[in-house]
């Protein structure tokens, strides 16, 4: 089982890969794109900056230190894409052509249906994203059709499914999702935009720039970017956010209180998933690589996460209860908690 | 002027019916647990039949056990209504439309309109191509290619918020339905009526329905079942002015 892990700047690169990182995906953040949308909508769905390559020369860069390594680059272009944004990624595709980019990650379905026709451009594989929504055997089949090579499975689908997707379709590749970023609605559905904290950060640094020399306001910035843009964002997650919840007026008020508590409970904070200790099962339903999410994360969380990953991957061939076991007590080693319930991703 | 569809997920909702509509959408979007059985397609195919309406059958996200329920109902609509409209949310249904020679139509899970409603409040914040991308649905030249290859005409929309621009599928020949009142944000699987999705499914969801509160929405959020919506009643007026607009499909209840 191989790890695709988050890369967000050309200096994480062979530090992820030397921790066990398999293959490397990353998203491009271009200035244009910046230019023309800010930070409110991301080509990547990553809204924080620091969370994405900023160029085509740190790209290129990237993809030359990964290759160096032996490890495959994905670049992603999970996003739905308006007319001009299409067009916009379209010519970004052709600057990257040259790049040798092993691996697109689309769910847009005009980039995919393009990428089919004119499969020589970047000469890269296609894997649909999870924002495909790939639950059943159909919609494999459909995306199939666009020639992918792999498909990273939803959130939010079971181990059986999985088997099941893997029964049908052999000959496509799985990536399952095994760490962080438990979304609580269907990825490829939601339309909750989550790049509000930044319209606040945005204007924190502008008035920052205008108070200090630019030279501390550029290193400030960046150090509280890395900090507390994750923070920022996620107070503004719709999905997130406390809020005071009114039955129907119809709704008997035992009834009403119970679901109430269920549902605050439901929304209350950002959820760290985790699949860990699923990783023998995964493998058993046909999943070849795990992906672990969290571009938006600093370096250092992202090698815990790589490093944990590894471990388990390594622990996984003990009997069945040992690397239950092992699991659990390796999460509490690395992240300093014991995993619960709601944060699995297969349980 | 646009044909107006009464949008019903249970049968029991025909009540709504009266001699302003055109059109029986029938069917979920969102849940396949909730995709009405056979004996109930039945029922509403004899309704409109007798009542001179068109019938569109609505289906939502499915795993493979989900498309086998769907076939069941695909096959009894071919058969009574050959040709017929299938709103699909699911691209795995596009096969299954095939099959039976049904026309499928694009549903609003697949068009990716940006529907957060705080948007509305931070327009005048955004870059002009920011602005123009929020009133916009996800249809781009990949995308109106894909949908002429496979001869999808109809595309159906939410009513946004902040304001909608849909000059792009205009230009490409599409048709459109518009949803109204309700739109829809986000769906999930983790259902919490039914033990976030690891439990037997009894359809808990039917009885409930909150207002979801909170500072940084002007109006309530909508939870009925595993699926959040807005309500957007202010721009009923303008909507009829959207060129191309096909057919307004109204929800007298949260579709769920």
């Amino acid at each position: 089982m191989k790890i695709v892990a988050p890369v967000s700047a050309l200096k994480e690169v062979f530090p992820v890969i030397d921790a066990g990182g398999d293959e490397i995906y990353c998203g491009l953040f271009s200035p244009q794109w910046l230019a023309d949308y800010g930070d409110i909508d991301s080509s990547n769905r990553r809204h924080c900056r620091h969370a994405s390559i900023k160029d085509y020369g740190e790209l290129a860069a990237v993809v030359r230190a990964a290759h160096s390594r032996n490890a495959k680059v994905n670049l992603v272009f999970n996003e739905f894409y308006s007319a001009d944004q299409y067009r916009m990624i379209l010519h970004q595709l052709e600057e990257i052509g040259r790049l040798k980019i092993d691996n697109l990650v689309i769910s847009d379905l005009g980039l995919l249906h393009i990428m089919r026709k004119n499969k020589n451009l970047t000469g890269a594989d296609l894997t649909v994203s999870l924002l495909g929504s790939t639950f059943s055997s159909s919609a494999l089949s459909f995306y199939k059709s666009f020639g992918i090579k792999r498909v990273v499975l939803p959130r939010e689908i079971s181990l059986s499914e999985i088997r099941e997707l893997r029964d049908s379709m052999p000959d496509i590749e799985l990536e399952a999702v095994a760490l962080n970023c438990k979304c609580k609605y269907i990825e490829g559905f939601c339309t909750f935009q989550h790049g509000f904290g930044f319209i606040k950060y945005a204007q924190c640094a502008k008035v920052l720039k205008k108070m200090v020399p630019s030279f501390v306001s550029a290193a400030l910035s960046s150090f509280l970017a890395q900090r507390y843009e994750k923070h920022l964002s996620r107070r503004n997650f719709g999905c997130c956010l406390g809020y005071d919840i009114i039955a129907d007026p119809q709704e008997a008020s035992g009834a009403a209180d119970y679901w109430i508590g269920r549902i605050k409970s439901y929304f209350d904070g950002f959820l760290e998933g985790c699949g860990a200790c699923s990783l023998q099962s995964l493998e058993d339903c046909g999943v070849q690589f795990v992906k672990i999410a969290g571009r938006e994360n600093r370096l250092r969380d992202k090698l815990e996460d790589v490093r944990f990953m590894k471990r388990m991957i390594e622990s996984m061939r003990l009997p069945g209860d040992e690397f239950q076991r092992a699991a659990k007590e390796l999460y509490r080693k690395f992240y300093k908690r014991g995993c619960s319930q709601q944060y699995c991703y297969y349980k | 002027m646009p044909e107006k569809a009464l949008f019903i997920t249970k049968l029991e909702d025909v009540k709504y019916l009266d001699n302003n509509w055109e059109r029986l959408y029938f069917g979920n979007e969102f849940c396949q647990h909730l995709l009405p059985p056979p004996e109930d397609i039945i029922k509403v195919i004899d309704f409109t039949k007798k009542n001179n309406l068109d019938l569109s059958l609505v289906t939502p996200v499915l795993n493979s056990a989900g498309v086998l329920k769907a076939r069941d109902i695909l096959r009894l609509f071919a058969e009574y209504y050959p040709g017929g409209e299938v709103v699909i949310n699911d691209w795995g249904m596009l096969g299954e439309c095939r099959k039976y020679s049904l026309e499928p139509i694009v549903g609003r899970l697949l068009t990716k309109q940006k529907r957060d409603p705080r948007i509305k409040k931070i327009m005048f914040r955004l870059a002009p191509m920011a602005q123009k991308r929020f009133k916009e649905s996800g249809i781009n030249p990949g995308y109106a290619a894909f949908l002429k290859e496979n001869n999808i005409k109809h595309i159906e929309l939410d009513c946004l918020l902040q304001g909608m621009d849909e000059t792009f599928c205009r230009a490409n020949g599409l048709c459109l339905s518009l949803y109204l009142p309700y739109g829809y944000i986000s769906t999930t699987r983790r259902c919490i009526f039914n033990n976030n999705g690891f439990g037997h499914c009894s359809k808990e969801c039917q009885k409930h329905s909150f207002r979801l509160r909170h500072p940084s929405f002007d109006n309530a959020l909508l939870l009925k079942g595993n699926t959040l919506f807005f309500d957007n009643k202010i721009g009923s007026k303008d909507v009829l002015m959207i060129d191309g607009l096909k057919r307004i499909v109204y929800q007298p209840t949260l579709p769920i």
